[in-house]
């Protein structure tokens, strides 16, 4: 039997069920939830309703295969630098188990982290219109939007800034797309039909996120 | 080459508030966003004097021509397998990057150390990461990370 939820519970559902997946079947994602995806990014919020988004639907393997190849590059590069300076082993100290900590090294340094949109029957890549005020924000919520309804339509997703996150990689991006100079690459999106279920990440208690009045006053005193 | 000259102080001041602001608004991210920073310097002044595509060579290029605009005192290298520990004495620019510290921020943009990552791009064709800048008495210790080949 299907559960019943109100409103508010089912959008805490989608919101909580939300996960970054990187690993999918070969089943195409439906032009019908292709359709849902874009309208739920084209309901986003965006100052003076500037709507400063475009998307680039991107289904040929080979170009996913690219894309993959930029964004594994820029993770890769960015990864090692911090792990030859030792930053990474830092963020790791914590972590006992040393097979686990070198996995990660290599997923890490190797760029493997970032890649998998090679994988996703499906990529969208978010551009947005520089020559408005809020950009960066509106690009967001455009793609917050999307991945809520991916999760709503049972789909997986990963928001994927890698391949823009260098201004060099970006640059490759953009020509590999045809991207103009008056938009900027923001982020891809890889997406598909999850192979598993996964965990939910850890979160920081809310007591620890949210003051009253004014910073450092928390406004809950326990975790709600 | 225009050879009015303004404050070098006033230099800095420009520099340093632009990179403040990039950094206000990116954090970390904002030294990814200033790899290519002196792209046009390095293309018309550098990149046409780089005959060589052996690393040191082509440092030796960076650093004449550096020197001769009276950016650097000089630039050593030692290539430590894929590390390129660089060292830069007597940058013009430096006060950018104390003025860095004194917020307690890492130092994340380098002229010349990106010249060094253009030359290996342009000339070997090869992705490097500027990874590290530290600041000792006189000059700054750069670490550069090379790639072996770029994704396509």
């Amino acid at each position: 039997m299907a559960e019943t939820y109100t409103l508010a519970e089912a959008t805490m559902k989608v919101i909580q069920d939300r996960r970054s997946i990187r690993e999918w079947t070969a089943e195409p994602v439906s032009e019908e939830d292709i359709a849902l995806i874009m309208e739920a990014g084209r309901q986003a919020p965006s100052g003076e309703n500037a709507q400063p988004w475009r998307f680039i639907i991107v289904k040929d393997p080979a170009m996913r295969k690219k894309m993959a190849g930029l964004a594994g590059g820029g993770s890769g590069r960015r990864f090692t630098a911090e792990y030859v300076t030792h930053q990474m082993q830092e963020r790791f100290a914590g972590l006992q188990d040393e097979a686990k900590k070198k996995a990660a090294f290599e997923k890490l340094t190797s760029g493997q982290v970032s890649a998998f949109c090679e994988n996703a029957p499906l990529v969208i890549m978010v551009c947005g219109k520089k020559d408005v005020w809020d950009m960066p924000f509106d690009t967001s919520a455009a793609i917050e939007n999307m991945l809520l309804m991916i999760t709503a339509l049972g789909l997986g997703a990963c928001w994927v800034i890698a391949p823009c996150f260098d201004v060099r990689d970006e640059e490759r991006t953009k020509e590999l797309l045809g991207v103009p100079e008056g938009f900027k690459a923001v982020s891809l999106i890889s997406i598909g039909h999850m192979t598993r279920p996964h965990r939910q990440r850890p979160r920081i208690p809310i007591n620890q996120l949210v003051y009253s009045e004014k910073w450092g006053e928390p406004y809950y005193k326990e975790n709600v | 080459m225009n050879k009015e000259t303004i404050s070098k102080d006033y230099a800095n001041d420009m520099i340093f508030e632009l990179q403040k602001a990039f950094w206000d608004e990116r954090g970390k991210g904002a030294r990814f966003r200033l790899t290519t920073l002196g792209r046009d310097f390095f293309k018309t002044k550098c990149l046409p004097k780089i005959q060589s595509t052996e690393i040191p060579d082509m440092v030796a290029v960076i650093e004449g021509v550096l020197k001769a605009n009276g950016i650097v005192a000089g630039i050593s290298v030692e290539i430590d397998g894929r590390l390129l520990r660089v060292g830069i004495k007597g940058c013009v620019h430096r006060p950018v990057e104390d003025r860095m510290v004194a917020m307690e921020t890492k130092p994340f943009a380098c002229l010349p150390a990106n010249m060094i990552t253009l030359a290996i791009d342009s000339k070997l064709n090869r992705p490097s990461e500027l990874a590290e800048i530290k600041l000792t008495d006189g000059a700054c210790q750069i670490l550069i990370v090379l790639f072996d080949k770029k994704p396509f």
